[in-house]
């Protein structure tokens, strides 16, 4: 919870990348471009900007901790705190999950005074930014745990978040990529919270069918937990670092 | 007398070979101030970080308060304060907010948190520093705070790490008082030290350790063993 004290970073990291996103998708990308298959742009590119906060705000506040804590040392003190291993994990995760969906509400609400984005399934909307952000906050901790030492984990990180942001489906839909190039985005996590967060802000299920869509959402948290799990476990067990 | 720490045939061989413990046994009583002491790298630091459960042994056992290290983990560290050489504490954050994430940790309440942070603030000389943040702290009076930290949760046995390492005279009367204060209450201290008048004020016996290998001396008039160059006389 420490994380909250320096508010004023935190809300203009919220506000400030959102906007700037949805600011150059769609107005000015949004009002010059023709899309194939044509439709309204802002309800393609909202969704995927809110994918996009979740994604970052959730590295940020779970892999963000990790790393304070490994370079003030404070992460010795929740090891010695009088908890297991697995809760400890879960109160990082749940910090970056916090963030995460915080960055997503933020990104949605700005959408929608810029844009008049309005979900069409609140409920559903919320649980896709929830689900992404349990996603990204574990993916976030593996990146630092998994290296012999955290700080390769940034070079994890940036390696693998920009095809994460940008291959995943966040300023396009599944169906307007080139037959060639689909399969590849099967392989994108972000594309399954894209597609997800995008039927529940439009109400339809444009490019997956929704059982294809629950199985690849299963399959990519499933791994990602177990992984995390694992390799939190195996790093603290014997503290090294 | 019902030992707080049991350590027998401790070894511990870090990735890549190093054997940095080699066998080492010996157990405290509970109640007792019982030094640590050793040339740099002799495995002090080590030992500390198995005892506080932050390291696994790689063979031996450990048994702290009655508990095995590798089976209760968590319920060792519920009874346990523990002042690391190296400051665990977060610089953003005042002293006293330091002081209530450290008892949050431990399930307490805040009444109990700010009660017993008073005393151990007041006990270090920190009361002035409670609402100072952390990096504005010099070294020695963020050491002061760790050993607060240590002390706050009411542990039954606490592990310092060479507490008053870099205090001026003062700080680290201030320090050997609270160290008396807290083991008046039947309470065990590890404690970690280069500095033989510290031990001699202090310590009802202690473990010198040198090449992963300790020898238990049971009372400061024992004669040591013969030291290396640089190590801590006893004589």
């Amino acid at each position: 919870m420490a994380e909250f004290q320096d508010w004023r970073t935190t809300l203009a990291r919220l506000i400030l990348q959102p906007s700037v996103y949805l600011f150059v998708f769609a107005y000015v990308l949004g009002g010059i471009a023709v899309f194939p298959g044509g439709g309204d742009y802002v309800r393609i590119v909202a969704p995927g900007v809110a994918v996009m906060a979740v994604m970052q705000n959730a590295v940020q506040g779970a892999g963000g901790a990790l790393l304070n804590g490994y370079y003030f040392r404070t992460m010795e003190a929740w090891l010695l705190a009088p908890v297991s291993l697995r809760i400890l994990l879960l109160a990082r995760v749940l910090s970056g999950t916090l963030f995460g969906v915080l960055g997503g509400i933020v990104a949605s609400g700005i959408g929608m005074a810029m844009l008049g984005f309005r979900p069409h399934h609140p409920g559903l909307y919320l649980l896709f930014l929830l689900l992404g952000a349990l996603f990204f906050a574990l993916l976030a901790l593996l990146a630092f745990v998994l290296p012999k030492y955290p700080d390769r984990g940034q070079e994890w990180l940036a390696f693998l978040m920009t095809p994460m942001g940008y291959l995943g489906c966040t300023f396009y839909t599944y169906a307007m990529l080139p037959p060639s190039l689909a399969p590849f985005a099967l392989f994108v996590p972000t594309t399954y919270f894209s597609e997800g967060l995008r039927d529940a802000a439009n109400g339809v299920s444009a490019s997956f069918e929704p059982q294809a869509l629950w199985s690849g959402l299963a399959a990519a948290l499933t791994v990602c937990l177990a992984t995390t799990d694992w390799a939190f476990r195996r790093r603290f067990k014997d503290f090294l670092w | 007398m019902i030992p707080a720490i049991e350590v027998c045939g401790l070894i511990k061989t870090y990735p890549g070979g190093a054997r940095v413990l080699n066998g080492l046994s010996f157990n405290v009583g509970t109640g007792e101030v019982f030094g640590l002491v050793g040339e740099n790298g002799a495995g002090k630091s080590t030992l500390i970080k198995i005892l506080a459960t932050l390291l696994t042994p790689s063979a031996g056992q450990v048994r702290i308060l009655s508990l095995d290290t590798r089976e209760y983990p968590a319920r060792i560290k519920r009874r346990l304060g523990v002042a690391t050489q190296d400051s665990h504490l977060d610089v953003r954050l005042s002293v006293r907010q330091n002081l209530r994430f450290h008892g949050r940790y431990f399930g307490l309440d805040s009444r109990k948190i700010d009660h017993a942070a008073d005393y151990w603030l007041e006990r270090l000389g920190l009361t002035d520093k409670a609402v100072e943040r952390v990096y504005r702290l010099s070294v020695g009076t963020r050491r002061r705070l760790m050993l607060a930290k240590a002390f706050l949760t009411d542990p039954d046995l606490v592990i310092l790490d060479e507490p008053t390492a870099g205090l001026d005279p003062k700080a680290r009367l201030q320090v050997w008082e609270a160290i008396r204060v807290f083991r008046r209450q039947n309470k065990t201290i590890l404690l970690s030290t280069h500095h033989h008048e510290e031990v001699r004020a202090l310590c009802d016996r202690l473990l010198l350790l040198r090449e992963g290998r300790g020898e238990c001396l049971k009372t400061l008039q024992e004669p040591a063993a013969p030291f290396s160059e640089g190590a801590v006389s006893l004589s």
